[in-house]
């Protein structure tokens, strides 16, 4: 991981979040948490996808490396995000992370049944989110290989 | 039929209905087999008297007659009695014993060969002496039975009388055929007309019926001595004038019934006997071909008059009943509609009046369509006439309109009506008005669906709580936070407690949400009836509260536990709850300890977490149940106050109670009740499906405790526990 972060610039990591407070939160705790990363913002699962395939208006867009994906959005939810990354050749290996304020039990199960890579509540307390963005941040970003096919669509 | 010498003889017993001659004492049984001898030989002898053919056979019989009535009567052992009274009156005081036996078994034979048959086919004596002849059937199988015993009777005899040499073998056919019809007519005329006597017993005639009887027999006796006797001194031809006397057997069949019939009959009988016997009339000389002639016109002129007279007795009792059956339905709450096959209506009942508005006259001849309200489908209509013309029975509700135009509803039975061939001839229809029930379905229908859709307005608040009103909730804490991590220096400590405020205010009310979410979540999830082992899940509550139950310094004992029926995760959530509240409410000055224990309470397990702490007064022990009821402040303890709530409706989902013991100082009770999972109860909890949005409130938390034994085990098994 380090090595594509070296070779290739900075982790790219992009959140899909429809509410622009609990962005701007994440963005402070990534802050906060001292990782060099490049955070990329759209706010729901259309864009995402847009971005993700590079469909205008983002063609320029940049390969993430991680998606922070939120649950309930308007448009295209979370949910429904998920299963059309995880349905898609080119983007079933890219990391997904749910990012989410639901605790409920059905959510935690159906998101992994839809194959995401891990699942982890938006905590109230700014020091649990710094903290939890941190642990992602080891993982991620230091703890695992990265996926060697990703960055090839650059 | 029979003479001379003489040959059977039997009789009646008198009286009593039979029922069961086997219940009766066996002298009552000999008496009554005196009796039937003595009588079959009386009219036996009465029967000699008359004319006979080749000297051996009578063509007038009545012992036979005496016979059937007395095995009708009194049962099959009278047969006795017959071979007796026919024994000793064949071929005279002196007749050789082999012949006088052979002809007692005649006449017991063919008693009872006409007993078997009129009891097989036409039925006993009723109880009230009831005569089996009242229908045009049994007369039919009585006529049957005396052609069928006569016939044996008469081939059976004129063999024995030839074989003795009474009479050449050349006279058998005469003596057969006029045996046969003497004891044919005797059976005929004489059963049913000793049978009728003995039902008159039970119901005696008035005395104006005796006076018509009295004078019927006497107009028949003169009208058969002028055409039988030679009284008005002109010789009739009978066999052509007997068709005069016709008319007073229907005077007694239509008047008297069968046995007026049959005593008619018999004494025309008697009567044309007695005069040829006299020498006087057409018969005195015709021959015994000629009388026996007679006999068997005399017999059908009787058949004629019993048919006549079983027939009007159908007739009246089929009367009767309709009577019956149409004074029903007149009287019947339920609206009857009688219509042809062209749903032409051709009866209604008053109380199709009532309910529709529409009078008989305005109906008659209209179909049952100005009764429909335009509300129906054309398919049930539809579905209506193709059950009934395949024959069957339709069932239904209908919404029809009355004449003043209001509607009503209808539960309606439509069935065929068949006639003796099977086709189909009328439709009948009884109706039931539904209309209340309709409407009180209705009124629940809607209260169900605002009850559903409010249900459903709760739990999408729930989730609401849960998702969308967090999101505005972390902005306020984590924005708060952010500005002291940002700009901490350049803030006082004052600053820093507002901060403070906040972020507390706000994790307040994500606990807050969070209980809702759990107390919305009860309904949503359906009550769990597997066993789950409740040792298990307390275990599980126990390591995940290990760290609270640490810091309070508590000691937490667990008695045996049991399997109880309900939902894992409900019911760890309940046990979460009472724990931490006993955590919560420990007392300041003594270490907390805290039991779990359960006894059995019939079908249920009582299980309860007892604590040492501060106790609840009194006058709150009901209302603690209650959703957000906090009984402290909140600097004094945390809480959301619902998490007894939420444990209320988890126990109560499960067919459970759930209440408080506390004396207010020394400690607290919590008992709830759960089903065994083998118990009936158990089984009941498949049927609670629906979300109960008004259980709750109903049986919120009565506090007392169950059968005082009981309560007993359960403070004993505290003891052991703790």
């Amino acid at each position: 991981m380090s090595a594509s972060v070296g070779d290739e610039g900075p982790f790219v990591v992009l959140l899909v979040e429809d509410n622009p407070a609990d962005a701007r939160l994440t963005q402070e705790a990534f802050a906060d948490a001292g990782r060099p990363v490049s955070l990329e913002w759209v706010r729901d699962g259309d864009d995402a996808m847009a971005f993700l395939r590079r469909h205008p208006p983002y063609t320029e867009a940049p390969r993430p490396h991680l998606v922070l994906l939120d649950l309930n959005m308007p448009r295209k939810d979370g949910r429904a995000t998920l299963m059309e990354i995880k349905g898609d050749a080119a983007l079933k290996a890219l990391p997904v992370v749910v990012l989410t304020t639901s605790e409920s039990r059905m959510d935690v199960e159906e998101s992994y049944r839809a194959h995401a890579n891990a699942y982890v509540t938006k905590p109230l307390d700014m020091d649990e989110l710094v903290a939890k963005i941190s642990a992602l941040c080891d993982f991620w970003l230091d703890g695992v290989a990265a996926v060697p096919g990703k960055p090839a669509g650059r | 039929m029979v003479p001379v010498p003489p040959q059977h003889a039997r009789e009646p017993a008198g009286g009593e209905r039979v029922t069961d001659a086997s219940h009766q004492s066996w002298t009552r049984q000999v008496a009554l087999i005196g009796a039937t001898a003595v009588l079959y030989a009386l009219a036996a002898w009465a029967g000699l008297a008359f004319v006979t053919v080749e000297g051996v056979a009578a063509p007038v019989w009545p012992p036979t007659g005496v016979a059937l009535a007395a095995l009708l009567l009194k049962g099959p052992r009278m047969a006795v009695g017959v071979f007796l009274g026919a024994a000793v009156v064949a071929f005279g005081p002196g007749g050789p014993l082999l012949f006088k036996v052979l002809s007692g078994l005649g006449a017991a034979g063919e008693a009872l060969i006409g007993w078997w048959m009129v009891s097989r086919l036409a039925g006993p004596v009723g109880p009230r002496g009831e005569s089996p002849f009242s229908s045009m059937n049994a007369v039919l199988v009585l006529l049957l039975a005396a052609i069928v015993g006569g016939a044996a009777h008469g081939l059976y005899g004129a063999a024995m009388v030839a074989e003795m040499g009474q009479v050449t073998w050349t006279a058998f056919r005469d003596v057969a055929i006029g045996w046969a019809v003497g004891d044919a007519t005797g059976m005929l005329l004489v059963a049913p007309a000793l049978l009728a006597l003995n039902a008159a017993r039970h119901d005696p005639p008035g005395v104006a019926q005796v006076g018509e009887g009295a004078v019927l027999l006497l107009c028949a006796g003169a009208g058969a001595a002028v055409v039988y006797g030679d009284v008005v001194g002109v010789r009739l031809d009978s066999h052509a004038v007997s068709w005069a006397l016709l008319p007073f057997v229907i005077w007694g069949a239509l008047r008297f019934g069968i046995g007026g019939a049959a005593l008619v009959g018999s004494g025309l009988s008697l009567v044309a006997a007695f005069h040829a016997a006299a020498g006087a009339g057409y018969f005195q000389d015709a021959g015994t071909d000629g009388f026996v002639s007679l006999q068997v016109f005399i017999g059908m002129v009787t058949l004629t008059g019993l048919l006549l007279a079983a027939g009007d007795h159908e007739r009246n009792a089929a009367q009767a009943e309709v009577r019956q059956l149409s004074s029903a339905v007149e009287q019947s709450a339920a609206s009857v509609m009688i219509t042809d096959t062209q749903g032409r209506l051709l009866y209604v009942n008053p109380k199709f009046t009532e309910a529709s508005g529409y009078s008989a006259p305005e109906v008659i001849g209209k179909t049952p369509r100005i009764l429909r309200s335009g509300h129906m489908r054309r398919d049930d209509y539809e579905s209506l006439w193709s059950t009934l013309l395949a024959g069957r029975v339709w069932r239904g509700e209908l919404l029809n309109r009355r004449k003043d135009g209001s509607l009503w509803w209808e539960h309606a039975a439509i069935a065929p009506v068949r006639d003796g061939r099977g086709r189909i001839i009328r439709f009948v229809a009884v109706k039931e008005d539904i209309t209340e029930r309709k409407e009180a379905e209705s009124r629940l229908r809607a209260t169900v669906e605002e009850l559903q859709r409010s249900n459903a307005e709760l739990k999408h608040f729930a989730s609401l709580a849960a998702h969308d009103l967090q999101e505005p909730l972390r902005a306020m804490a984590g924005f708060a936070q952010l500005l002291r991590r940002r700009y901490g220096e350049k803030l006082d400590s004052e600053a820093d407690s507002y901060i403070e405020f906040v972020v507390q205010g706000a994790e307040h009310m994500k606990a807050l949400f969070r209980d809702l979410m759990d107390y919305s979540a009860v309904d949503v999830t359906p009550p769990g009836r597997d066993p789950v082992d409740l040792g298990a899940v307390v275990a599980q509550v126990r390591d995940a509260m290990s760290r609270e139950v640490a810091e309070a310094g508590a000691s937490l004992s667990i008695g045996p536990l049991p399997e109880v029926a309900c939902d894992r995760r409900q019911l760890a959530l309940v046990l979460h709850h009472l724990i931490g509240n006993a955590v919560k409410f420990r007392h300041p000055e003594r270490p907390l300890r805290i039991s779990v224990g359960a006894v059995r309470a019939g079908d249920l397990w009582q299980v309860h977490v007892s604590d040492n702490g501060i106790g609840i007064a009194q006058a709150h022990l009901k209302s603690l149940f209650v959703l957000f009821r906090r009984l402290h402040t909140r600097g004094a303890y945390e809480g959301t106050g619902i998490g007894l709530a939420i444990s209320r409706r988890i126990v109560e989902r499960h067919g459970g109670r759930i209440w408080a013991e506390s004396d207010g100082e020394t400690g607290t009770a919590i008992r709830f009740t759960l089903p065994d999972p083998a118990s009936p109860a158990a089984e009941r909890l498949a049927m609670v499906s629906l979300p109960s949005p008004g259980a709750a409130v109903v049986s919120s938390s009565s506090s007392q405790p169950p059968a005082g034994a009981d309560a007993a085990r359960v403070r004993v098994l505290e003891e052991d526990v703790s």
